[in-house]
């Protein structure tokens, strides 16, 4: 039996192949710069038995550091180098560049020392980093970063001792540079005549000498000096310009230089340029300029003073648009104020509240919303004591008002994402709400309202059931009960939770209308014999709802049935009592009972109180045409009979009698609406009522409305297509000319192409068939689907 | 519709009350203001007042019309221009630096040869 093995250890893949084309393989990939791939070749291989492979390896390593954009990884190749060949002080002064670079200035002067003591060739550019490590380890110390004394060096003189002069601000000792030897450093330094002027220039302007200043500075070209040092040159000749009034230049080659480097010095001169005027601007309420001045700053240097310049500036302006509900503008200055201010400036919920509010002035749901989400990420999830005393924005509150104002926010963020119509993102995000949240039971309702708008009946009954397990006397969740059996046509049922409701709370409005129309739509459906049940059913419902008149109604339809007239007049006049509106719901009860007596005399007992206007002259007269269009129906009769408890069965002439006698009523009263309101608008209106079932009763509208407006293809087209119904084919071409004619001339380019579309089928249906074509079209629009054209062009 | 409540619309404003007021404060001033702009006496501006207080009447309302308002945003105190010394040090170091190798990328004098 085998014994038990320890753990494999990780098994890396390595080339395959012998040692010697591992070798070769990886002096190829070497070759091509592809160094990862060497060193993988190479790492595989014994050291020891090929002590040729160290340097190698280690050249790899160096190589590939030096390509790397991660620090880190190129400190690691470079220490990778130094354990194959650690007496390589070429490799320990790249180790020392780098860890300089990082800040490990510790790590850094140790590596460059090694590196000077394994004879690193090139001493110059060492002992320069050697010395500009001292000097940034200790800037102020004057003895700091003294240059090792080497032999041959010119360091002091030529690089060191300006730096120095600099650092202290000794213009006097830098004005009197004198031309140095030419003498070349490292590679990358720049000529030092060059480095002369500069350090003079830089000196002379230091001394208030501006003119010699910017002769020296203004000399030298910009191609001489690396970006850092160029960016020294112009802060100098930018002071001295400024200095002289030549401002505008001053301006010009700051803004130049500071779009190449960021130098905090000229940035501070920029900022100190631009915001010269700050204190009297906001003290001016000028915040226009103190915005543009600030952002120009800005977009050149990271400056707080033109930061938080920027930032009341724009908050100003901000509130300044909401005050003139110019909201787009509003919005756009705390969008920027929340761009600029980011983490930096306190406060930020309440740029992002007004932000959101901003957004909502102008209907942007969406965008709203996600202003809401950013405010209540900005809000503390708890407060401090010392925020309740600082009363800001938010801290004064209290944790308590603090927690309402998150829920509510949380809430709004949701409602308006569901304006949008991302009702799936609303309710995803509102579950996870509940999630964290269980027993908010209002938010278990919106859910459950949410998802009946869904028609995810079965889902919102889930979350309301939910809601009753935890409050089983939760008003709303009963409210919200009833209403799914409402929904599903069970008033019966709604009836129980509705019950329940109004007994502990009998004056809530919504279950008390409910349970009318759970009362009211049971009475409907009962049978002619239950007229007792049906009247005590509407009773209640008027109990219920007495500004209902649609309950009155009923109820009165019942007693006039059950041959109590005088109660059922009692129940219409309180519904006419409730307000114009409900004479025209009257009228509608009497047209339904086909009562013309009751019919007129409501219109002339209207007119004399003066409370019938237009719109109720509309109505009625169509209620009037529905009535005359019910005698044509064959189950009409038949159903008015059993209304009548079968009596009243009248014949053909009796229907052909009463058919007119409802039309004349309808046009008498679709006349009266044109008397009182005789507008294009009105006529238009009932032209288009009138036009698929009557275009006879829709002509004389017609030919008012084209009389008033004559030029208007739309209403000229109704006429056609009135014309067209009215037989009068010929009468409907001249018209379609005129249609033509003036929809060419029409200014809304749109309607007149829609029109010219239009017309464009006349010749396959004829002016005849405009009318057949015309309802088809309005019938396919009403109906649940779609329609198309047929071969011919003709709507089916 | 958002009903924002702007600053010519603000029911604080319309009782002359800060927005922190207490509710117990704020029913005192509205009673005090009915009692001043009575209905007989100036009724357009109890009927402001009436509106304004409906506004805040309940915690409900009250919340939500806080929330419909703009919030007060107060702004830290303006930094002054880092001025002092005339010339950053951290500048100087760095024109400092690009002179020296720290500033550079290509250093093919270091590289040496590799035979195979």
């Amino acid at each position: 039996m085998a014994a038990p093995t320890a753990p494999r250890p990780t098994v890396h893949l390595r080339p395959e192949g012998t040692e010697n084309e591992r070798l070769d393989m990886g002096f190829r990939a070497f070759k091509k710069e592809r160094f990862a791939e060497a060193i993988e070749a190479w790492g595989s291989l014994s050291l020891a038995s090929l002590p040729r492979l160290r340097p190698a390896l280690a050249e790899a390593h160096f190589r590939r550091a030096l390509g790397q954009t991660d620090r880190q990884a190129a400190i690691q190749d470079f220490r990778a180098a130094l354990a194959v060949v650690p007496e390589d002080g070429r490799l320990w002064y790249h180790l020392g560049l780098a860890l300089h670079h990082e800040g490990d200035l510790d790590g850094a002067r140790k590596a460059y020392a090694r590196a000077d003591r394994q004879g690193f060739p090139r001493r110059e550019p060492l002992a320069y980093v050697q010395t500009l490590l001292e000097l940034e380890a200790s800037p102020s110390t004057d003895e700091s970063g003294r240059a090792r004394a080497l032999p041959g060096l010119c360091l002091e003189e030529d690089l060191i001792d300006p730096i120095r002069a600099l650092l202290r601000q000794d213009w006097a000792t830098l004005a009197a540079t004198a031309p140095l030897p030419a003498v070349t450093h490292a590679k990358g330094t720049p000529s030092v005549p060059g480095m002369a002027g500069l350090l003079r220039g830089i000196g002379l302007v230091g001394l208030g000498q501006w003119t010699q200043g910017i002769q020296t500075l203004g000399a030298l070209s910009q191609d001489l000096f690396p970006g850092p040092m160029e960016a020294l040159r112009v802060v100098f000749l930018g002071r001295a310009m400024a200095a002289v009034g030549r401002s505008g230049d001053a301006r010009k080659i700051r803004a130049a230089t500071l779009a190449r480097t960021k130098n905090p010095t000229l940035g501070a001169d920029v900022a100190e340029a631009a915001l010269a005027g700050l204190e009297a601007w906001l003290e001016e309420g000028r915040w226009a300029q103190v915005a543009a001045a600030a952002q120009e700053v800005l977009k050149a240097f990271p400056c707080p003073r033109a930061q938080v310049a920027a930032a009341i500036a724009l908050d100003h302006l901000g509130r300044d648009a909401a005050a003139a509900e110019r909201w787009a503008e509003a919005a756009r200055h705390w969008s920027e104020l929340l761009r600029l201010g980011g983490e930096a400036l306190p406060g930020m919920a309440a740029c992002s509240h007004n932000l959101a509010l901003a957004y909502e002035g102008q209907e942007q749901w969406d965008q709203a919303a996600t202003a809401w989400e950013a405010a209540l990420a900005a809000l503390p999830r708890r407060i401090t004591k010392a925020q309740v005393k600082s009363g800001s924005a938010y801290g004064g509150l209290s944790p308590e008002a603090m927690l309402r104002r998150r829920e509510w926010i949380e809430r709004r963020a949701l409602e308006l994402r569901q304006r949008t119509g991302r009702v799936d993102e609303v309710l995803r995000q509102r579950k996870a709400l509940i999630k964290r949240t269980p027993l908010d039971l209002e938010l278990r309702l919106e859910q459950a309202e949410t998802l009946m708008n869904q028609d995810e009946v079965r889902a919102a009954e889930r979350e309301i059931l939910a809601v009753l397990r935890l409050a089983p006397d939760h008003p709303g969740a009963l409210e919200a009960s009833a209403r799914i059996h409402l929904m599903e046509g069970l008033p019966k049922a709604a009836e129980r939770p509705l019950r329940r409701v109004l007994a502990l709370d009998p004056g809530r409005a919504f279950a008390r209308m409910a349970l009318a129309t759970a009362l009211a739509a049971q009475a409907e459906d009962l049978p002619r014999g239950a007229r007792k049940e049906a009247v005590r059913m509407l009773e209640e419902a008027v109990e219920l709802a007495p500004k209902e008149g649609g309950f009155r109604l009923a109820l009165a339809a019942w007693l006039l049935d059950g041959h109590a007239a005088d109660q059922a007049r009692l129940q219409i006049d309180a519904a006419l009592g409730l307000g114009k509106g409900a004479w025209g719901q009257v009228f509608g009860f009497w047209a339904r009972r086909e009562d013309l007596v009751q019919a007129k005399a409501l219109v002339q007992q209207g007119q004399a109180l003066g409370v019938l206007d237009p719109e109720f002259f509309c109505h009625a007269g169509l209620d009037c045409l529905h009535v005359a269009e019910d005698q044509d129906d064959p189950f009409h009769e038949l159903l008015h009979r059993r209304r009548a408890g079968g009596r009243g069965a009248k014949g053909e002439s009796g229907r052909v009698e009463k058919t007119e006698a409802w039309l004349a009523f309808s046009r008498t009263l679709l006349d009266q609406a044109v008397v009182l309101d005789p507008s294009v608008d009105r006529l238009r209106d009932l032209v288009n009522v009138l036009i698929v079932p009557h275009p006879d009763l829709a002509l004389p509208y017609a030919e008012r409305a084209a009389a008033l407006r004559p030029s208007d293809p739309m209403v000229l087209l109704d006429l056609a297509v009135a014309q067209s119904g009215a037989g009068q084919s010929q009468a409907a071409r001249k018209t379609l000319l005129k249609v033509e004619r003036a929809a060419r001339a029409h200014k809304d380019r749109h309607e007149a192409t829609a029109i010219l579309e239009l017309l464009r089928l006349v010749p396959v249906m004829g002016a005849e068939g405009l009318h057949e074509s015309f309802c088809k079209i309005m019938r396919a629009m009403d109906g649940p689907d779609d329609f198309d054209l047929d071969s011919e062009g003709i709507p089916y | 519709m958002t009903e924002l409540s702007l600053v010519s619309q603000d029911p604080y404003q319309e009782l002359g009350l800060e927005p922190s007021v207490s509710d117990a404060d704020l029913r005192k001033a509205y009673f005090a203001l009915v009692r001043l702009h009575g209905p007989e006496k100036d009724p357009a501006r109890f009927k402001r007042i009436r509106a304004a207080y409906e506004r805040l009447a309940t915690p409900e309302k009250r919340l939500e019309t806080d929330m419909l308002r703009l919030q007060p945003w107060t702004a830290p105190p303006l930094p002054a221009l880092e001025r002092d010394p005339a010339l950053w040090i951290q500048d100087v170091l760095r024109a400092a630096r690009s002179l020296s190798d720290l500033d550079r990328r290509h250093f093919r004098e270091d590289f040496r040869e590799v035979k195979s």
